[in-house]
């Protein structure tokens, strides 16, 4: 993978960059601040391949957590074909995260050299070495370091060093696979930033590690992956992005997970973070409801980099304008497309009082054309 | 002249069922055809999946079409209660509703009533229930009343290409004076229908043809619908457990062309579509479609069942229909076993299992 850093802005770090020469899809380039298109289990929740072409055809990043794909790895040992191929994916960019963030994990399960990762059958154990099993079974496009970023806004000093000193520990283990691995020769490597919300620690983890051979990292430990996130001060997040970001070369891929609300995120790509996931859209669709807010990538980002327009204030002065809650009975006759003009297929084709009815008929479809 | 002009005038109004029938089978009474409704031309044998409450099991109508399903089909009952008839109604029909531009079929919302409704009571008024839901429309508890010119009204507004008549539904395996006012009612009944009918001009009211498992009765209830002026005809009642041997008989009734060796006509009009309610086996469809039917539904569409349909169309115009029930019923029942009412129901449209086997080897 090769991440160039195409603009950057003159009033913000916001930057636009391109993410291309990737082995598997030689063709493909992703420009950034890019959405991993967020998966479970291997799929896009309520959105099966055929559906999938309806929302785009074109090429997309997915992000595989692995507590819902853990289990392919047995059958995967046996046969030379990736993750993307086993979950019919062939066409789209995969990145394989160790955690889910969509799905809040019991905490307190980690060890020195072991993270519990949640899937159906209950906790797996893994460690370096098993985990650098997996990734060379699942042959991903872009992946994450195993860490223990199991710290939040509350956690105390002594869980933050055991936090840094566990992650550190996988860290050196994984990277020295990595290097050594002739199936993962190909694939992106990427660190995980722990240090909770102490900023001397993220940079003094930062200094660690920014001089290995890492394609980015991630801004990990900073909430429980549970739908919660989108209500996070921002302010507290700002301090440690900030400071973490500093410590990097400049074309180091920045990620940051969660399901952020979209304001928060657009703060972030102020602060210079490239790369997020599609786990509020997720959440917004579990709860029945819609977002309402024009969401085409390029407007976000010309906007952002080349005249601050204050997109920003404004979503914050009104909180959730920008979604609607399509399960409420004002909706029911509501002809109206989720978003007026919006050239989406959900928003072409159907009116709120359709979804409404769906929703309230607990009918399969209501999801799928919320998650559109 | 005068004359003339409003002749042509009256040539001009558009039907709202056309069937041409393309190609008939040389032996069976099989055949294939165009039905060309308001919303869409659907080519038969039909088989139309079900989507109770305006969608399909989470499938988009983009996919709907791309699987080629031309006609689907919604149940009254359910939509009158979610989202109910005013909210399809401001919505401009289910069409516009569900954003489904194909065609689409009704029925009467009586059968679910009173399959699913067990204070469910028949009079000559109409269905008489208890309202089991709390919306706004009507108060939980409270007694309502479902007439032949109710259904319809309802099914005005959701304004599907074909509607069905209310029946006065009886289990299928009643015997007795029940069955035979039943067979009356259903008929008076479809009176009420045509006769407050809002749009001849783009929707279809099919009679249903009951009699219970009595030949007396069902060619009775056949003969009756055949006089009144309708577009297309459905069998129902025949779907509630009685034996395979009854359940053919009753189709073959109405269909057949031949009666103990002699030409007669079919006791429903062999121009107009036919439509057996509620089966949807493979092999039942193949041998209904042997006996002249031309739609089905069925609540679990597959793609099986897709190909199964055009399959049967391709082999018909291919004039190839009855080697290919054979083939097909040699693949559904492998050990050569055919269950004697397959074997006697194809025998009756000159489709012998066992001798064209036979002759084929
Ligand atoms: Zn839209």
């Amino acid at each position: 993978m090769k991440f160039v850093i195409d603009t950057i802005s003159n009033s913000s770090l916001s930057r636009i960059g391109t993410l291309k020469n990737f082995h598997r899809l030689p063709q493909i380039s992703f420009e950034t601040p890019i959405l991993f298109m967020y998966s479970k289990g291997g799929c896009i929740p309520h959105l099966t391949h055929d559906v999938l072409q309806y929302v785009s055809k074109e090429y997309q990043a997915i992000q595989v957590p692995l507590p819902s794909t853990i289990s392919c790895h047995h059958p995967l040992t046996k046969s030379q074909e990736g993750i993307a191929d086993f979950i019919g994916m062939r066409e789209y960019l995969v990145y394989c995260s160790v955690q889910d963030p969509a799905i809040p994990s019991p905490a307190g399960y980690n060890t020195m050299d072991k993270v519990s990762i949640w899937c159906k059958s209950g906790k797996e154990h893994v460690d370096s070495d098993r985990y650098m099993d997996i990734m060379e079974a699942f042959k991903p496009d872009i992946y994450q370091c195993l860490g223990d970023g199991e710290t939040n806004v509350d956690s105390t000093n002594k869980r933050i060093q055991k936090s840094i000193k566990r992650s550190l520990h996988m860290f050196h283990r994984c990277l020295e696979r990595h290097k050594k691995s002739e199936a993962l020769k190909n694939s992106a490597f990427i660190a995980l930033l722990q240090g909770g919300y102490d900023v001397e620690e993220r940079v003094n983890y930062a200094k660690e590690i920014a001089g290995s051979p890492i394609d980015g990292f991630v801004i990990d430990g900073l909430h429980d992956n549970s739908p919660g996130v989108e209500f996070f001060d921002f302010d507290k997040v700002k301090p440690i992005v900030t400071e973490s970001v500093k410590e990097f070369p400049e074309d180091k891929l920045r990620i940051v997970h969660g399901c952020w609300s979209p304001e928060t995120v657009l703060k972030l790509v102020e602060l210079g973070i490239d790369a997020f996931d599609s786990s509020f859209p997720f959440a917004v669709t579990e709860r029945g409801a819609a977002l309402t807010f024009p969401y085409k990538a390029s407007d976000v980002c010309d906007a952002d980099v080349n005249h601050k327009v204050p997109v920003t204030e404004d979503f914050v002065k009104e909180e959730h304008s920008y979604e609607i809650n399509l399960g409420d009975s004002k909706y029911t006759e509501d002809f109206q497309p989720i978003l007026k003009d919006c050239q989406c297929l959900c928003c072409k084709k159907h009116t709120r009082a359709y979804i409404n009815h769906l929703l309230l008929s607990k009918e399969l479809l209501a999801r799928v054309l919320l998650m559109m | 002249m005068v004359l003339e002009t409003d002749m042509s005038a009256k040539g001009c109004v558009k039907s709202a069922l056309n069937f041409t029938i393309l190609a008939e089978c040389r032996k069976s009474n099989a055949r294939t055809g165009i039905m060309k409704l308001p919303h869409f031309d659907v080519d038969t044998p039909v088989f139309m999946p079900v989507g109770t409450q305006g969608s399909m099991k989470g499938i988009l109508p983009e996919q709907l079409e791309e699987l080629d399903y031309q006609i689907i089909l919604g149940n009254t009952y359910h939509l009158g209660t979610r989202p109910g008839i005013d909210v399809i109604e401001k919505a401009g029909g289910l069409h516009k509703f569900m954003n489904w531009n194909r065609a689409l079929l009704t029925d009467s919302g009586g059968f679910q009533m009173v399959s699913l409704l067990k204070l469910a009571d028949i009079t000559e008024e109409g269905v008489k229930f208890i309202s089991p839901y709390n919306d706004m429309s009507s108060d939980p508890g409270k007694e309502c009343m479902l007439t032949p010119e109710h259904s319809i009204e309802i099914q005005n507004v959701i304004g599907a290409d074909i509607i069905m008549q209310l029946d006065d539904v009886v289990k299928t395996t009643t015997v007795g004076p029940r069955v035979e006012e039943a067979t009356h009612r259903t008929s008076r009944w479809l009176d009420r229908c045509l006769k407050a009918h809002a749009h001849p001009e783009r929707q279809n009211i099919f009679p249903i043809v009951q009699g219970g498992l009595d030949p007396n009765l069902r060619s009775l209830s056949a003969k009756m619908h055949a006089e009144r002026e309708v577009n297309g005809y459905a069998i129902g009642g025949l779907s509630g457990g009685e034996c395979k041997e009854d359940f053919w008989n009753m189709v073959h009734l109405c269909t057949k062309r031949k009666d103990e060796g002699k030409d007669v006509q079919p006791l429903l009009p062999k121009e107009k579509p036919r439509y057996v309610m509620g089966v949807g086996f493979a092999v039942d469809i193949v041998v209904c479609c042997a006996l002249g039917v031309d739609m089905f539904d069925c609540v679990f569409p597959t793609r099986t069942a897709m190909r199964l349909m055009k399959s049967i169309r391709e082999s018909i115009k291919a004039d190839t229909f009855p080697e290919f029930v054979v083939g097909f019923m040699k693949c559904a029942h492998p050990s050569g076993e055919y269950p004697k009412w397959v074997l006697d129901s194809l025998s009756a449209v000159n489709i012998h299992l066992q001798k064209e086997e036979a002759g084929a080897s």
